[in-house]
């Protein structure tokens, strides 16, 4: 099995697309940390200066979560899309291997996105807060807990993708549908219907984030939210398992 | 007596209601290089990659060293295969295309920089594979089916897309590792393009074998033929008729007759007077024999 985790990383490493995601990620989350700290803020929300105004701040290395997931679903889908399935199930016959193999490796990347994503994001913070002089302190108002929290949810998003890309397998169909899902069927869902919102993935991504925002009451507490996102991703392996497996490749 | 390395036995595979492949069977003996012949859309595709684990048979079976495929313990080691000159990321390097597939085969990565250059690409190592030609691609594939070093090739129409130098260099490469004692199975829609490089073939049609035979026994179903033209071509037929001939209108004023002598028409024209334009000896080709064969009687009536 670590044979075949170090070829899907090789996989990975081989094209350029791993490293200008990165550099989106990057991107997203310092201008997250800007826009959040400079940016106005609506009349009824919290001031910057408490401790959720502070977590909003350091939210923003979410960002790494959704193109971990477009990594995720590129990974799998370009097994079809490049024809290259019939090269790699002739090398490991076992498909199960290779779509396990595939989950692992893209999770380590998800690892290493939220932690890029992480690291950016607290440099950016330090210096913004800095520059506004907003006093806060990296160890309390369970910051720790939300830097933790959005990295381990890129990792499940990472799975996610990967099962996805197994189901829908057209890469152009798979991104656009996930993003769609993800930003905006998710994030309204929450906003006008959190009984049913707080069970998406997008909920549960929100409650480890610790935001209260509009309906933050009603969101699962962390444990849930955190709980919630590992089933799905287990819920993404089983598909890709399904839909790989036993297919016919002509 | 050993077990063929390659034993398809009753093969059925079904798309829909279509029968791709049905009811097919045959073996191939070890250090034997083998065609695997048939018109498109015969079947050949998919009998060679339910062999090869990538397509569930419907029924019966297809082992290599009576094994399945998914049961070989080492299946990069034990058969070489090349399919499908499409499968790459465009964007990824040769090498590194190798160096991946040997990773997950547990092969060295020394094996991909040698698999390479016995495919003569190490001077494109470094190159996109996007940027290939159809016959630098299909050398690539050769060296991916070579990274294990097996003991069997199974190639699928492994002559598409190369040039006459790509085809010379491959028949080389393929008596060579027959040399070696090597086994070779490869797929072709023409016979004349693999008569020379193989020891038997099989034969497909519709989705059954209909021939399995050495090259020379194929050789032997040919005719010898006749070629005849002359004004007086009725008279002639006529005459070669009633002499129990086999005659085979052609146009006008010729026609062909089978497995007769120069000697017996040209005396013959001579009792009857007949002026003769062309009287040459000719053999069927091994084309035609193939196209006999695998024919469509729903066609041909």
């Amino acid at each position: 099995m670590t044979r075949l985790i170090r070829a899907e990383l090789m996989k990975v490493r081989s094209t350029k697309l791993v490293w200008w995601l990165l550099l989106v990620v990057g991107a997203l989350a310092a201008l997250g940390v800007a826009g959040t700290v400079f940016g106005a803020r609506p009349p009824d929300a919290t001031p910057l200066e408490s401790p959720e105004g502070l977590r909003s701040v350091f939210a923003s290395a979410n960002a790494a979560q959704l193109l971990a997931m477009i990594l995720g679903i590129v990974a799998m889908v370009g097994e079809w899309r490049h024809r290259t399935a019939t090269a790699t199930f002739l090398v490991t016959p076992r498909r199960e291997r290779v779509v396990i193999a595939k989950v692992l490796a893209q999770a380590i990347v998800g690892l290493l996105f939220g932690a890029f994503a992480t690291v950016v994001t607290v440099i950016a913070a330090v210096i913004s807060l800095g520059v506004k002089n907003v006093d806060f302190s990296l160890g309390g108002d369970r910051i720790p807990e939300v830097l933790i929290g959005g990295a381990l949810a890129t990792v499940v998003y990472s799975v996610l993708g990967v099962g996805y890309g197994a189901l829908v397998r057209n890469q152009i169909a798979a991104i656009v549908s996930a993003l769609l899902w993800v930003t905006v069927a998710d994030t309204l869902l929450v906003a006008l219907l959190p009984q049913i919102g707080k069970w998406t993935p997008g909920g549960a991504t929100q409650s480890l984030s610790q935001l209260s925002g509009m309906n933050g009451d009603q969101l699962l507490p962390v444990w849930g939210g955190a709980l919630l996102l590992v089933a799905y991703g287990l819920a993404f392996v089983v598909i890709g398992l399904r839909t790989t497996v036993s297919r016919d490749i002509t | 007596m050993t077990e063929p390395i390659v034993r398809v036995a009753a093969l059925t595979k079904r798309f829909g209601h279509v029968n791709a492949v049905d009811d097919l069977s045959f073996t191939v003996e070890r250090g034997r290089v083998v065609g695997f012949l048939g018109p498109n859309g015969a079947g050949k595709t998919t009998t060679l990659r339910s062999l090869l684990g990538l397509v569930k048979p419907t029924s019966g079976t297809a082992t290599i060293d009576g094994k399945r495929y998914a049961d070989l313990a080492n299946p990069l080691a034990t058969v070489g295969a090349v399919l499908d000159t499409a499968g790459y990321h465009p964007s990824r390097s040769a090498l590194d295309h190798l160096r991946i597939l040997a990773m997950a085969g547990g092969q060295s990565p020394a094996r991909a920089a040698q698999s390479l250059d016995d495919a003569g690409l190490t001077a494109y190592s470094g190159r996109r594979v996007g940027e290939f030609s159809l016959g630098m691609r299909q050398r690539l594939a050769l060296a991916g089916a070579l990274l294990g070093k097996p003991e069997l090739l199974v190639l699928d129409e492994p002559a598409n897309g190369l040039d006459p130098e790509g085809i010379a260099w491959l028949r080389g490469f393929l008596r060579y590792h027959a040399d070696q004692g090597g086994t070779v199975l490869l797929s072709s829609h023409v016979l004349s393009e693999v008569a020379q490089t193989v020891d038997e073939v099989v034969i497909v049609a519709r989705g059954r074998v209909v021939a399995q035979s050495t090259i020379e026994e194929l050789v032997g179903r040919t005719d010898s033929l006749v070629v005849v033209r002359s004004p007086d071509t009725a008279r002639l037929i006529e005459a070669l008729t009633a002499r129990g001939q086999h005659v085979t209108p052609t146009g006008a004023d010729s026609f062909t007759v089978a497995n007769v002598s120069t000697d017996v028409v040209g005396v013959l024209a001579a009792e009857l007077g007949a002026v003769l334009h062309e009287l040459s000896p000719q053999r069927s080709s091994l084309e035609s024999v193939f196209m006999e064969l695998t024919a469509d009687p729903m066609v041909a009536a």
